[in-house]
């Protein structure tokens, strides 16, 4: 078997030892997914105006973005600076791979072990008890493929911030401070059309969009056409740029890197 | 043939001060408290094939850092580090592919999974073929005596069993070296005798190359050929495990409790050490030790005499010895 592949399933197998630990994220993700339709539903019901799109397509978006939450990676910066405290990244940069596909077909198994643990729980729940709408033919085609450069830009974000544990080792500030601007800017919360439209452009340039409006936005039909075009190549564009920097900022923290100790 | 070749390698570590932690972040944009520690200082040696050299030297003199940096993790500040031929650092993938490397006080192996897991995955890492990775698997399972624990998780085995995993784990892509840094730390008796036995073993039927760190006396005794001692980050000695026990101590000598022993009128043979009541005489060839013990016990009263052979524990404390002076 090759060995990033091998190293996904060995991951995949390693994360089924701790079974409850799934079955509270999927918990977890319902009650957000309640909370949210619960808000939404009020702020429409409001006579609010300007909210763009129907209540059905929002209560989608949430579902969507909940889900979307469960899946990138988000917090294994966490273990690289563990890892890094410890002295066993050592171990990691010793062994004949890439540290960048290594890290990532690792996290590859958490998205596997989402797919199949929470996101068919959750799926198979939100149709029984709130039905969303589930796109079709090519529409879910361009999705899963937005969806995974969405992954792309995530994964990346983390490793980033991952990558700072070489020279700062303790790095749960700078994950805090991501996940608040990813949580913020990305439309995970409120969609980018309801920011001001100032706000708004800006965000739509940078990367964090990627993650959650873009492809939730497919998703619910309202980027199609030349405007999904244009959202699709964003998000490679990020993507490819942001790997590139974590493997250009690997080489050289790399070379930083202090483990004293046994 | 030489496999290792390291010459005036240095390695400096910048101390940062502040503590751990994200305001680091703001100590080292502002260029303060940085301290420079020379950890490694101008070190040379050569390692031949098939060698088994016992890596020495008290905690902190620099050892882990040189194998780290034979291993590729570290890249050196100084000085050049030749394994087969290729600078580690830069080729450290091609470099992962002929050495194996144990650091005693971690673990490759997957912590919730059997060990047998570990084993296959790491065939892949090091795309060992299924045939080969078997026989290893097997033969090291025979060996370390592996195969009550081959499907237990890791994280329920003791620390012998442990480490004999890690062990294997290291050499199922047959490297041609292995680094094992303290391969024997905290382990009981049986345990540690396995060990050495299969060390023993692999180097000399697979002519593995084993550079050892330890702080193990008996397996420098059993297993090291040659011995490099470090302190402070520099060779204080590099020669033949015989040759230290020559040069450092290595003298044996005749001990003779005595009573009203005069300095002044002594005519006997040559006093080595003279410790209260003892006197100590270097024999320097056993056949001296008759006639030493007869003109011995025609000048003083002799009660009791022993010969003491040379203790690799003194011989090590000497070495510290010379590193603090």
């Amino acid at each position: 078997m090759n060995a990033y592949l091998a190293l996904t399933w060995m991951s995949f197998k390693n994360r089924k030892v701790y079974k409850l630990n799934v079955f509270f994220r999927v918990c977890s993700s319902v009650l957000l997914i309640v909370v949210l339709r619960e808000i939404w539903t009020a702020v429409y019901g409001s006579g609010a105006s300007g909210l763009t799109v129907t209540l059905a397509d929002m209560l989608t978006y949430s579902v969507i973005a909940s889900i979307i939450r469960t899946l990138i990676p988000s917090d294994f910066h966490y273990d690289i600076s563990q890892r890094v405290q410890t002295g066993d990244i050592v171990l990691d940069l010793q062994k004949p791979w890439s540290y960048l596909a290594m890290t990532f077909f690792r996290t590859l198994a958490d998205l596997l072990f989402g797919l199949v643990y929470v996101v068919i729980p959750i799926a198979a729940a939100s149709l029984l008890l709130f039905p969303i709408g589930v796109p079709t033919g090519a529409q879910a085609v361009w999705f899963v493929l937005s969806g995974l450069l969405g992954y792309g830009i995530a994964f990346s974000l983390t490793f980033l911030v991952g990558l700072l544990a070489f020279l700062f080792t303790e790095v749960g500030g700078f994950g805090m401070i991501k996940s608040t601007i990813l949580e913020i800017c990305s439309g995970a919360m409120i969609p980018l059309w309801l920011f001001p439209a100032g706000a708004a452009k800006v965000l739509e340039l940078l990367p964090f969009q990627g993650v959650f409006s873009i492809p939730i936005s497919i998703y619910i039909g309202k980027l199609q056409g030349a405007a999904m075009w244009h959202g699709l190549e964003l998000q490679l564009i990020w993507a490819a740029s942001l790997l590139a920097l974590a493997q250009v900022l690997l080489v050289v923290f790399n070379r930083l890197l202090v483990t004293t100790g046994g | 043939m030489a496999v290792i070749e390291v010459n005036h390698l240095i390695r400096d570590f910048k101390i940062g001060g502040g503590g751990g932690g994200s305001l680091r972040l703001l100590h080292r944009l502002l260029g303060r408290s940085k301290t420079l520690k020379r950890v490694v200082d101008d070190i040379s040696f050569t390692i031949e094939e098939g060698d088994f050299v016992g890596y020495l030297g008290p905690n902190g003199a620099g050892k882990s850092t040189t194998i780290k940096m034979l291993s590729g993790v570290l890249v050196p500040t100084a000085g050049i580090v030749r394994v087969l031929g290729l600078e580690p650092f830069r080729h450290r993938k091609a470099n992962a592919g002929s050495i194996g490397v144990v650091f005693g006080q971690r673990t490759q192996l997957w912590w919730d999974l059997p060990l047998r897991d570990s084993f296959k995955l790491l065939g892949a890492v090091y795309r060992v073929e299924p045939e080969r990775l078997q026989r290893n698997i097997a033969l090291f399972t025979e060996l370390l005596d592996m195969g009550g624990f081959l499907d237990t998780p890791v994280r329920q085995l003791s620390l012998g069993q442990r480490m004999r995993g890690d062990i294997a784990a290291s050499l199922l892509h047959d490297p041609k070296i292995l680094f094992l840094d303290e391969p024997t730390i905290g382990l009981d008796i049986v345990a540690k005798e396995n060990i050495q036995q299969f060390l023993k073993q692999i180097n000399r039927e697979k002519k593995v190359t084993v550079i050892l760190t330890t702080h193990n006396l008996d397996d420098i005794e059993r297993l090291c050929k040659r011995v490099i001692f470090i302190d402070k980050g520099r060779v204080l000695f590099d020669g033949s495990a015989e040759g230290m026990t020559e040069r450092f101590g290595g003298q044996r000598y005749l001990v003779l409790d005595t009573e009203h022993f005069d300095e002044r009128t002594w005519d006997g043979p040559p006093i080595a050490r003279r410790e209260d009541n003892q006197l100590w005489f270097s024999i320097h060839d056993d056949k001296e030790i008759a006639s030493m013990v007869a003109a011995a016990s025609e000048r003083v009263a002799v009660h009791n005499l022993t010969v003491k052979e040379p203790r690799i524990e003194d011989i090590i404390k000497q070495l510290y010895a010379l590193g603090e002076a």
